[in-house]
């Protein structure tokens, strides 16, 4: 299996196509994170080329694995414990993980939000853990610095033919090399 | 390491008490039809939506310009022929993102969470989250930076949140209207509410566009709750390099 091309958590040759990647660059290397609450879920969404996390609470059962098609961001299903909301999260396509390592389907990711510093901050202690990939748990925290709340969400669009790469009609491709050019 | 984040401030204080936040989100679990509104002095629209049989009722049907109705038959090349007459758009190629009106109004359900003073509503396929920003003042004229979801605020009239979106770039994929393009000048309003005891949203649409759209084009537009102990969004990915997708 080659190595892939990434910077960080970032797959460039996904990005190069505006292909939405899941976790953990949601988190880390998406922009800005936004969090919002519902009585039924909590969405986080990040600005840039970024698959939605939905976080359920209110699933009767986790679908099985026969039933649900694997994404990058997994499932989520969150409780609250005391001032944390705790969220469990696995059926994961495979790709890339933390610092460039293999998120495998056998990826699992327990992370715990808590608010600080009188709601300034935001803390995420998460914990990877995949036997084809980690030992023993991998453990790290995230801190977040809360944004105001008259900030715009920053719009993003991404055409990978702006990147070099994509897809054209039939005998117009106007790269070099392509369509008789 | 640091980064940036958003969190309503309304909801601060939940989290700060989430033992008795969530005794009341248990009772509330009991009457699925209810969703337990956040300010308290109006409908909350957070849910999974689907839309129902039969859920457009045209108002008053799209009166085309000449304009538009050259823009809706343009002359392609030999290349986007072939593509065109086997059903293959340059934006399912690429992968690039849908966006309203077209995104809300598909079979997949869409997701509304409503936290407070914001509303974001989210399609399940590839497409942009679409923000709503109630209380902000739209801007007048339409702001200078176009973009692929523009820029959408809302009001309260009652029980219904007017929500007003501008500022929309024109890029490949669904318009406005079928496939008009996108203008500087279009403009899209909702008017959400809900129905039949918090079982049904609807929303009143009005799609204007002077130069495409002799006169404002109108429909109301319905869907049913979808239960949260049952539903999830099924997460489409979208990769050019797929062959494919080409294929014809």
């Amino acid at each position: 299996m080659s190595k892939p091309d990434r910077k960080g958590d970032v797959d460039l040759e996904s990005d190069r196509w505006c292909i939405f990647q899941g976790m953990p660059y949601v988190m880390d290397s998406a922009g800005p994170i936004e969090i919002r609450q519902s009585v039924g879920e909590t969405i986080i969404i990040a600005e840039r080329l970024a698959v939605p996390r939905h976080i359920y609470f209110k699933l009767d059962e986790r679908p099985s694995s026969d039933v649900y098609d694997f994404t990058p961001v997994g499932l989520s299903t969150g409780q609250r414990e005391g001032d944390s909301l705790v969220v469990t999260t696995d059926m994961f396509t495979a790709g890339l993980g933390l610092d460039g390592a293999p998120r495998t389907e056998k990826a699992k990711l327990v992370e715990r939000f808590n608010v600080s510093k009188n709601g300034k901050e935001l803390v995420v202690a998460s914990t990877w853990t995949d036997p084809d990939v980690y030992k023993e748990p991998y453990r790290y925290s995230w801190t977040y610095e809360r944004i105001p709340e008259n900030y715009t969400a920053s719009p993003n669009y991404c055409d990978p033919r702006a990147n070099g790469v994509g897809n054209y009609p039939p005998g117009e491709d106007p790269r070099p090399g392509k369509s008789g050019n | 390491m640091t980064r940036m984040f958003l969190f309503s401030s309304k909801r601060l204080a939940v989290v700060a008490s989430t033992t008795i936040a969530f005794g009341i989100c248990n009772l509330l679990a009991a009457n699925p039809a209810f969703a337990a509104p956040v300010s308290g002095a109006h409908p909350n629209f957070s849910g999974i939506w689907e839309r129902i049989a039969n859920p457009t009722k045209e108002l008053a049907p799209p009166a085309f310009t000449p304009r538009a109705l050259e823009a809706l038959n343009p002359k392609l090349t030999p290349g986007q022929k072939i593509w065109s007459e086997h059903g293959i758009g340059v934006d399912d190629v690429n992968c690039l993102p849908r966006r309203q009106p077209w995104m809300l109004l598909q079979s997949a359900p869409i997701t509304i969470v409503h936290d407070g003073d914001k509303m974001i509503l989210l399609y399940e396929k590839r497409s942009a989250p679409m923000h709503v920003y109630i209380g902000r003042e739209q801007p007048n004229p339409a702001p200078a930076s176009l973009s692929l979801t523009g820029y959408s605020v809302g009001r309260w009239e009652g029980d219904e949140l007017v929500v007003d979106s501008v500022g929309f770039a024109d890029y490949p994929g669904h318009g406005s209207v079928t496939t008009l393009p996108f203008l500087p000048t279009t403009r899209i309003t909702q008017r959400f509410r809900l129905a039949k005891n918090g079982e049904e949203l609807k929303a009143r649409f009005t799609i204007t566009e002077p130069q495409f759209l002799k006169t404002p084009y109108v429909y109301d537009f319905t869907w049913r709750r979808l239960p949260y102990a049952t539903n999830f969004a099924l997460i489409e990915l979208c990769d050019g390099r797929d062959p494919d997708r080409l294929k014809y």
